[in-house]
């Protein structure tokens, strides 16, 4: 273990959430035009942020701002693993308590609105992590180990339909239709995030941009290549590729119940990284010959 | 003598005393017993850890010579205690007016009293007891946990009839469990394992009410069709292979064909003793019980000593693989199933008995998966759950006996009522699920150990997210509160505050020290033929790295904990009433149960066929190795 990497690795989690904010931007910009708006400046994220932090402070109770906070430190240490070189189960059972962490912060709070959120939270959780323990399995066989520094490895060409559900839980973490169901802000009016203001509101949303930033850092891992420009090329272009597809969807399809929501990525995600894993499996063993 | 030898032998002896002496005792004089007994064996059983750590041992043989009175002595007395147990047994199941249970009491009796008679009575075993590193951790879970429970059951059961019965049957239990595990040979352990099922009928037995009858016979039923299948197993190794002590018996590296069927009846028993599906409907039953039983039979005693068994059998069953896969498939559809019917319950109880199921199903599957680094992984789910299963009884226990409700939907702002018993919960919920605690790394090193048989991975995945959901439903029933100002909470009994509080800090003692845990003691403790569990990534990060990942999640979690507390102020004028579109009301939303008992009956059904099928093949495979 090399210490100095620690170092850069926390320099790189201190700057993350910038980057996802400037994504977030472009994200915004990119479902304006779909829609027919000009969309707000790049930058808006951040203004966002600052214009919340410099609101009066309100909260219901500080239980939920420790859980809170919990939950944002809890983000933030997964990206740091990550970006350390950590073994990526050690990080899924980290972002298993981020996702913890923040639905009982929800459930903290006697809201009707928050209290359904974070029962759909929940079962969002249910849905999606064991999608993403198959998606490391599948990094697994490739790499021959759970690290998570970068190889150069093109997963992506072993691994395209385990990619294809890691857009899945790309789409629930953003919180993106049509799995958008804790958060539903048509319909229980931002679910576990009802009773945040300000600068907590601002922290949460932090937390939100730290575990954004780990997934786009899962989908970098699908890209890899000896030569480091190529390399950092290949993974930006391979999450602006995430992104615009997970605002595709988003633009073009409805928010799905709770309940369908789980069946469809519990299901096709199982499913897609399982078969994909049968494959890569076959490949190794040499049961379907390739070249 | 040497004084650990002298230490492990009265881990079984001052339990049965204390169990003496508590069944006549009055009420008074009973409490100072149950006290004084409790105090002793947490001493023996924590001095002998200490002991057995600091010399550094592999193992304490207590030869024929070393148990103080003649070995004959000891011989006869548990042959014949066995017989009278076994007809005890019989009489217990025609009482209850069981025919299965009568015929698995003579089919027992048939059997060991058959063999005996074949093999010779009273023959004077080489080494009757030994105390390895696996049987130290159970026994001082065993000693320590157990013994809490017996303190915690004074105040809990004041008020209740039969409380000497009760006292003493406890106290056997914790007796007949370290002498189960100390046992080399099988037939003490059978002895002491028949005993366990007695103490369980008669706590499960203890309220007398129908329910109580209806749990405590079913349990009955089940556990002894598991004696009938340890004792045939047992019988078959000693007729076979001529040896009745379990290290000649794992020492038989050329065990094959038909062979096979002592690691497979032996596993089948422990899957009786340990609840796994598709037996495990007493333990579900067993509910009925006083709380402290279902903290007793769920972590200290009970289940241990089945996955125990299994544990033992590893290196048999790594023989014929295929029947060691079979058994990890039936482990790791028992610990997604269990995770699945958790979710569908509204019973405190009765989640935390799905969680023991499903979390003994996970160190079943790392049994049946069979690689040094899967052994370690069973070893450490079974000893942090243990303690942290239960420290959550027995704050269940609390709940119940102050304000009478096991429903969750009915705990809703528990931690104005009982902060303390809340701050319990929580940390025994997080160490069940989340890192950096102990558990945790017990699920880390299965997870990596399943990449061996991916369709495991699939059911841990599922089944880790779905306890992820039920332990958080349940805390955050806990916690959601509004700023009404507190109401004075009731001042527990020290009874209860005692034990809650040093299972607590036992349990981040524990935490703290699993790299020390993982590098000193649990990765040396496996048995003959295999290698270190170094290679595996888990372990090595565990044992050389992981301060940097552990202390880093303790860094965080202290600082997401500190950082609030510290800046966080709050005054009146911050205040906000929660959004109720407009309403002067709080109103609350109830839990979210997938159907409730309609899915759990589907889903049960489907769990059980499936693993009924699995211990159908566990039998058959045997037979099959012998033909092919």
């Amino acid at each position: 273990m090399d210490y100095l990497w620690l170092v850069i690795a926390t320099v790189i989690t201190l700057i993350a959430p910038f980057a996802v904010a400037v994504l977030a931007g472009v994200d915004r910009r990119i479902t304006a035009r779909m829609q027919n708006r000009v969309g707000p400046p790049i930058m808006q994220p951040i203004y966002d942020l600052m214009k919340l932090l410099a609101k009066t402070k309100m909260l219901v109770n500080k239980g939920q701002i420790i859980l809170a906070t919990l939950y944002v430190t809890m983000s933030i240490l997964a990206l740091w693993m990550f970006v350390a070189g950590a073994d990526l189960l050690i990080i899924f059972f980290v972002l298993s308590a981020a996702a913890a962490f923040y639905t009982l912060a929800a459930y903290s709070v006697l809201s009707p609105f928050s209290q359904l959120g974070a029962t759909r939270e929940l079962i969002q959780v249910l849905a999606y992590e064991p999608v993403v323990l198959m998606v490391f399995f599948g990094v697994f066989l490739v790499n021959g180990s759970f690290s998570s520094a970068a190889t150069d490895n093109m997963l992506i060409l072993w691994l395209p339909l385990t990619f294809a559900a890691m857009i899945l839980v790309l789409l629930v973490k953003l919180q993106k239709s049509p799995y958008d169901v804790a958060e539903a802000h048509t319909e229980i009016v931002g679910g576990p995030e009802i009773e945040y203001s300000g600068k907590f509101l601002a922290l949460v949303k932090v937390g939100h941009w730290y575990e954004a930033a780990l997934m786009f850092a899962v989908i970098s891992l699908f890209f890899g290549h000896p030569n480091l420009y190529i390399a950092f090329a290949g993974k930006l272009i391979l999450v602006f590729l995430a992104l615009f597809i997970v605002i595709l969807v988003d633009n073009s399809t409805a928010r799905l119940r709770f309940g369908q929501m789980a069946r469809v990525v519990l299901t096709y995600g199982l499913a897609l990284t399982a078969v994909n894993a049968l494959v890569v499996w076959a490949v190794q063993e040499g049961v379907i010959p390739w070249p | 003598m040497q004084l650990i030898e002298t230490l492990a032998l009265l881990t079984i002896l001052l339990p049965t005393l204390g169990a003496l002496l508590a069944f006549p005792a009055g009420d008074k004089a009973r409490k100072w017993v149950v006290l004084a007994f409790a105090a002793a064996i947490i001493l023996v059983g924590g001095v002998m850890t200490l002991m057995f750590l600091y010399e550094g041992k592999g193992a304490v043989d207590l030869g024929k010579d070393s148990l103080g009175v003649d070995i004959n002595a000891w011989v006869w007395g548990i042959t014949a205690l066995d017989l009278a147990l076994m007809v005890f047994l019989l009489y217990l199941g025609a009482r209850s007016r069981s025919i299965i249970a009568v015929v698995a009491a003579i089919l027992q009796m048939v059997i060991v009293v058959g063999f005996e008679a074949w093999h010779g009575f009273g023959e004077a075993p080489a080494m009757p007891f030994v105390l390895d590193r696996l049987a130290l951790v159970l026994v001082a879970v065993c000693c320590i946990i157990g013994s809490l429970i017996a303190v915690f059951s004074i105040h809990y059961m004041e008020g209740r009839a039969k409380k000497g019965r009760f006292f003493a049957f406890v106290f056997l239990f914790l007796g007949a469990m370290n002498g189960a595990v100390l046992s080399n040979e099988l037939l003490w352990l059978f002895f002491f394992w028949e005993v366990t099922t007695l103490c369980s009928y008669y706590l499960i037995f203890h309220d007398e009410t129908p329910e109580a009858k209806a749990s405590a016979r079913l349990a009955l039923e089940i556990t002894l069709w598991g004696g009938v299948a340890l004792a045939a197993g047992i019988a078959y190794a000693g007729w076979k292979y001529g040896t009745l002590e379990m290290d000649k018996l794992m020492g038989m590296g050329d065990l094959a064909g038909l062979g096979l069927v002592i690691p497979a009846l032996l596993v089948i028993g422990g899957m009786t003793k340990s609840a796994q599906v598709p037996f495990q409907s007493w333990l579900l039953g067993a509910m009925v019980a006083p709380t402290p039983v279902s903290a007793l039979l769920h972590s200290s005693t009970m289940v241990n000593l089945g996955v125990y068994a299994i544990i033992r059998m590893a290196p048999l069953l790594k023989l014929y693989l295929p029947l060691s896969y079979t058994i990890a498939l039936a482990g790791g559809i028992t610990f997604a199933a269990t995770a699945g019917l958790a979710l569908t319950q509204r019973n405190v109880k009765r989640v935390l008995a799905y969680s023991t199921i499903g979390n003994l199903g996970l160190v079943v599957m790392c049994v049946g998966i069979n690689t040094p680094a899967s052994l370690v992984a069973a070893v450490f789910i079974l000893l942090f759950h243990a303690v942290s299963k239960g420290m959550l009884f027995l704050s269940a226990g609390v709940i119940d006996h102050e304000l009478g409700t096991k429903d969750i939907e009915e705990m809703g702002g528990l931690s104005e009522r009982m902060p303390f018993v809340t701050m319990i919960i929580v940390l025994g919920s997080v160490s069940m699920m989340l890192p950096p605690f102990g558990l945790f790394a017990g699920k880390w090193l299965s997870v990596e150990a399943a990449t061996q048989m991916p369709m495991l991975l699939l059911l841990l995945g599922v089944g880790s997210a779905a306890t992820v959901l039920y332990y958080t439903k349940w805390v955050g029933r806990l916690i959601s509160r509004t700023h009404a100002t507190p109401k004075p909470a009731e001042p527990l009994s020290m009874y209860y505050k005692v034990p809650l509080g040093a299972i607590a800090a036992g349990i981040l003692m524990l935490s703290i020290l699993t790299p020390f845990f993982a590098n000193s003691f649990a990765f040396n403790m496996l048995p003959a033929g295999y290698a270190s569990p170094h290679g595996s990534a888990a372990a090595d990060l565990l044992a050389s790295n992981s301060y940097i990942w552990i202390g880093a999640v303790f860094l965080f979690l202290a600082a997401g904990l500190a950082l609030p507390i510290a800046l966080v102020a709050v005054k009146d004028k911050d205040k906000a009433k929660v959004y109720t579109c407009g309403e002067d009301i709080e109103p609350q939303v109830a839990g979210h149960y997938f159907g409730g008992e309609r899915t759990e009956t589907t889903l049960t059904d489907l769990a059980v066929s499936v693993c009924a099928g699995l211990a159908i093949a566990v039998m058959l495979l045997p037979y099959i190795a012998e033909v092919f």
